[in-house]
């Protein structure tokens, strides 16, 4: 049953306009998912195609919406570039997806604040390039900037490129145009200065999950574009000596505008897709990227230098270096050798950076995976790591199976301090290992902000309510470990080393 | 009940739904809608090849049906998301696979294609005009050797549309002593359409004709003016004949050689600003970039400059694979965003290497009073 009446159709395009409103199955259903590649049987318990997808212009179009919602208790979810794989833009109960893409515009920049005010529709790709014809950057930036929108990576927390140097999505942000859940359309500082003092409502919004409201208008801090930009890219025939230069690095003066790794196994499959040379030795690769003037830049690369070298660390060409940084968008390029693959994310504190590599590594051969681990240094107490692994989802079993691993891998990462990345769906249930009793003020928040429960209900602060019973992590706690027994039962996967 | 589409299931499953893609493509743009992304179509050809009883019982609706297939024909085959893609998908042939399959399955529903193709077949040209008058451009004042060393295939645009253009390139081969031939009535289309909009059926024969009929000549060199023409000759054409009896060069290329042989000396300064725009089947089709640019830059007095979207990233002019017979509309707004995007730059010429793309840019350019376009054979004639 749709839960978006012919009337109400049609009182949506009074408000849009026809030819911004779709209601047929073959629209909607492209709208159905996100990154994730999920099994039809899914749809068993969550309604995940939209009754409707609507794309507003204006942040008018969607307070109306909301309105209607609100008054009708339909859900709504908001959707940017759907580049997120833990089914944040995905409907759950059905409902209105809000493809906010055509909110993709720079409305101005200011090079007197160093502000630019932009729509949230706009990739971060967009926003740097037309940035940088003008001479000035943004700060940082997810790896998946070609698609992520800037609405999107606020409302995961993300951290990406350029973290290490200008933090998280949250420090870009100086003030925000938010659409509520009831339809009430506020402003989070309404100035183009930071924000001192007070609640701070940018950060209440920062990493909602969609949840709490739409972003519909960003303020973001730019910044000049630096004189030079040079990466510089270090191979270690064991990861702990590159952990070592990290845990180094981080307690220097040296702020690098960006700091990631890659194992030899990223390498290796790159390898078989004919990316990469034979690289035997390689444990593996650091990459550094350094911004600023260039004497400085000289000065910092010396001091690197030492280090690595100190940590057995082999600097690569400036050739080599350059690639890789012109691969930070491509993450996953080894996708193709699963041609499945299954992604992880979790953060642990610096100190265990070493230590989470074994265990992972550990997990993998126990699991028998073809996997690598990938991942960054987002601060100086924090890495990201982005381990992954091939599949062929082909082979529904396997396939399957092998999906706890990315329960087992928050659960180590719990183990050294950390915790997964990110809620969604999919690790709603972690909520409350993650926070304590800070999840109840967090339902609070929400049940305030969401009195009709609109706002893509069933994800994030939701995960356990639903239905009485916590499904996802029900999902990820029994199911999950019956998989991965299923799969320690299996041979082990082709082209796995023993 | 399962839709198989030969050779497509890896590229389909490794496709990371990322939307990189989607971020690039000029009919996502105009469109705006998922389904017509290259990812949107990607997920449904998953989701088509992966029909089982499920769906029944889960009732979803997977089907082939109109919408679909008109989505997989709003494709200007420009290639820019093979350039992005995550994974790298080989998408321009992908797209070509799938589009072939419906041809195949008789679900080619897009009037504006079938009736394009059937000319074709009937005139050995797009436009239904008669074949014998093939060769008509060819002034009196132009000589053509009977022991040439170059073809001139100046392609079904440039014989019956965009004569000037041609007439232009025959001029210059008599002013620099080059023996040339073109085939008349017997050069037919290239079938460069018929390939990108799956209608392959006589391909074979098009192709070994016109191979043939150069071959005819003589002639060791084959000279091309159309970047489609030249992309379907250097690509397809090698999967159908094998080596090519010739050595082949798009005009760019062509005067490129010239100029570095010393056969070419620019005499006249042309004191313009100018732009370029990559056609897509030269650039990202058959890899030449530098070629035209050199050839532009070896002109005194000109100033040249980029375009935002340059190159391997450059913006499709919108005319490419049907589209301008089957959506029109579209092809004018995307010929409209990439004037206005050559006006940006200060120029006052966009400089072009296919006249198709030539002619459907010229064509919004007019009646929106923007800068227009100019070949390069002609920029650099009026140099000469
Ligand atoms: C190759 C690759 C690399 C990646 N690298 C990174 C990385 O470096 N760092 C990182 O953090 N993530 C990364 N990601 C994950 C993902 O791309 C990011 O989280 C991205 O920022 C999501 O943006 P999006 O526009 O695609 O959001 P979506 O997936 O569309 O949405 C994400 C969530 O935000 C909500 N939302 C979207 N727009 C709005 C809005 N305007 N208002 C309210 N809610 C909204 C949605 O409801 C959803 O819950 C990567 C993904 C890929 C595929
Ligand atoms: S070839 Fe061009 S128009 Fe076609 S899907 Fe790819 S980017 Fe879009
Ligand atoms: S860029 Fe490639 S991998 Fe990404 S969605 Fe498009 S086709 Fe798929």
């Amino acid at each position: 049953m749709s839960k978006v009446s012919d009337e109400l159709y049609e009182e949506i395009t009074t408000i849009t306009g026809k030819d911004r409103v779709r209601n047929d199955s073959f629209e909607r259903r492209m709208y159905s998912h996100d990154l994730a590649s999920l099994p039809k049987l899914m749809e068993l318990g969550f309604k995940m195609m939209p009754d409707l997808v609507v794309k507003p212009k204006y942040d008018e179009e969607i307070s109306e919406v909301m309105k209607i919602a609100a008054s009708e208790g339909i859900p709504v979810v908001p959707r940017g570039g759907a580049s997120w794989g833990l089914g944040g833009a995905m409907p759950v109960e059905g409902g209105i997806v809000l493809d906010l893409t055509r909110m993709n515009k720079i409305l101005e920049i200011d090079e007197e604040n160093l502000t630019a005010s932009v729509e949230p529709g706009i990739t971060w790709k967009m926003l740097q390039e037309n940035l940088l014809r003008r001479g000035y950057i943004i700060g940082s930036y997810p790896s998946s900037a070609y698609a992520a929108t800037v609405g999107g990576w606020i409302n995961t927390g993300g951290v990406g490129v350029g973290s290490y140097k200008y933090g998280s999505a949250i420090n870009q942000i100086i003030s925000m145009e938010v659409v509520l859940p009831t339809g009430r359309i506020i402003s989070t500082n309404g100035k183009k200065s930071s924000n001192f003092g007070g609640i701070d409502l940018n950060r209440l919004f920062f990493g909602a999950e969609g949840t709490l409201g739409i972003i519909t208008k960003v303020g973001v801090r730019i910044y000049p574009a630096p004189q030079e930009l040079r990466p510089v890219s270090y191979a270690f025939s064991d990861l702990n000596d590159l952990s070592k230069t990290v845990r180094v690095l981080t307690k220097t003066d040296i702020v690098p505008l960006h700091i990631s790794f890659l194992d030899r196994n990223h390498f290796k499959f790159l390898r078989e897709i004919g990316m990469a040379e034979d690289m035997q030795q390689l444990g593996g690769m650091l990459n550094i990227a350094l911004e600023g003037d260039s004497e400085v830049i000289d000065l910092e690369d010396e001091i690197i230098e030492n280090i690595a070298i100190k940590c057995k660390g082999e600097k690569q060409s400036q050739e080599f270096s350059e690639h890789e940084w012109k691969e930070r968008f491509y993450e996953l390029r080894t996708k193709r050798a699963g041609p499945s693959a299954v992604l992880g994310e979790v953060f642990v504190p610096v100190s265990s950076m070493g230590n989470m590599i074994s265990a992972t590594n550990k997990l993998i051969a126990k699991m028998k995976l073809r996997a690598a681990i990938t991942g960054m240094v987002s601060d100086r107490n924090t890495v990201v790591f982005m381990p992954y692994y091939l599949s062929d989802e082909r082979k529904l079993i396997r396939n399957i199976a092998s999906l706890s691993f990315v329960k087992k891998l928050g659960d180590l990462a719990f183990e050294h301090g950390g915790r997964p990345a990110g809620l969604g769906l999919f690790f709603s249930g972690n909520i409350k290992r993650m926070y304590g009793h800070g999840y109840g003020v967090m339902r609070d928040l929400k049940d305030v902000l969401d009195p009709y429960d609109v706002m893509n209900p069933g994800k994030t602060t939701e995960g356990l309510t639903r239905f009485g019973i916590p499904i996802p992590s029900f999902a990820l706690n029994l199911g999950m470990n019956v998989m991965s027994w299923v799969k320690h039962l299996m041979t082990k996967d082709k082209g796995v080393s023993a | 009940m399962k839709v198989k589409i030969e050779g497509i299931s890896d590229d389909m499953y490794s496709c990371l739904q990322c939307g990189y893609c989607t971020s690039i493509c000029p009919m996502f743009e105009q469109l705006g809608w998922e389904s017509a992304s290259p990812r949107g179509k990607i997920f449904y050809l998953k989701q088509l090849t992966q029909r089982n009883f499920l769906d029944r019982i889960l009732r979803r609706q997977i089907e082939v049906n109109e919408d679909f297939i008109v989505r997989m024909f709003q494709c200007t085959g420009c290639g820019a998301c093979e350039e992005v893609c995550h994974v790298n998908i080989k998408l321009h042939e992908f797209w070509k696979k799938v589009k072939e399959w419906l041809f195949e399955e008789g679900l080619i529903s897009i009037e504006a294609h079938k009736k394009v193709h059937d000319r074709i077949h009937e005139f050995k040209n797009p436009f239904a005009e008669p074949p014998e008058n093939r060769g008509n451009w060819l002034p009196d004042d132009v000589t053509l050797s009977k022991n040439p060393e170059v073809v001139f295939f100046q392609g079904c645009t440039e014989a019956y549309r965009k004569q000037e253009m041609a007439v232009t390139t025959a001029r210059l081969l008599n002013k620099v002593n080059l023996p040339f031939t073109i085939l008349g009535g017997d050069e037919w289309c290239c079938g460069s359409i018929c390939i990108n909009t799956g209608q392959i059926d006589y391909i074979k024969e098009f192709a070994n004709h016109n191979v043939q009929a150069i071959k005819n000549t003589g002639a060791k060199t084959l000279v091309v003016a159309c970047a489609g023409c030249y992309n379907t000759i250097k690509n397809e054409y090698l999967k159908i004949v094998g080596e090519l009896p010739f050595e082949l060069y798009h005009v760019s290329e062509f005067l490129e050689k010239l100029i570095a042989e010393g056969r070419i000396k620019f005499t006249k300064p042309i004191e313009k600003t100018v732009t370029f725009h990559d056609s897509c089947h030269l650039g990202r089709g058959a890899g030449v970039f530098d070629a035209p640019r050199k050839v532009i830059e070896s002109i005194p007095g000109i100033k040249f400059v980029e375009m935002v979207r340059s190159r391997e990233l450059s913006r499709c002019c919108g005319a490419g694979c049907g589209c301008v017979a089957a959506f029109k509309p579209i092809a004018v707004a995307l010929a409209m965003e990439r004037v206005l995007e050559a006006q940006n730059t200060g120029a006052e010429l966009i400089i072009t290497t296919c006249p198709f793309c030539n002619l459907n840019l010229n064509n919004v350019a007019m009646e929106n009073g923007l800068i227009k376009t100019m070949d390069v054979v002609q920029l650099a004639y009026e140099a000469l």
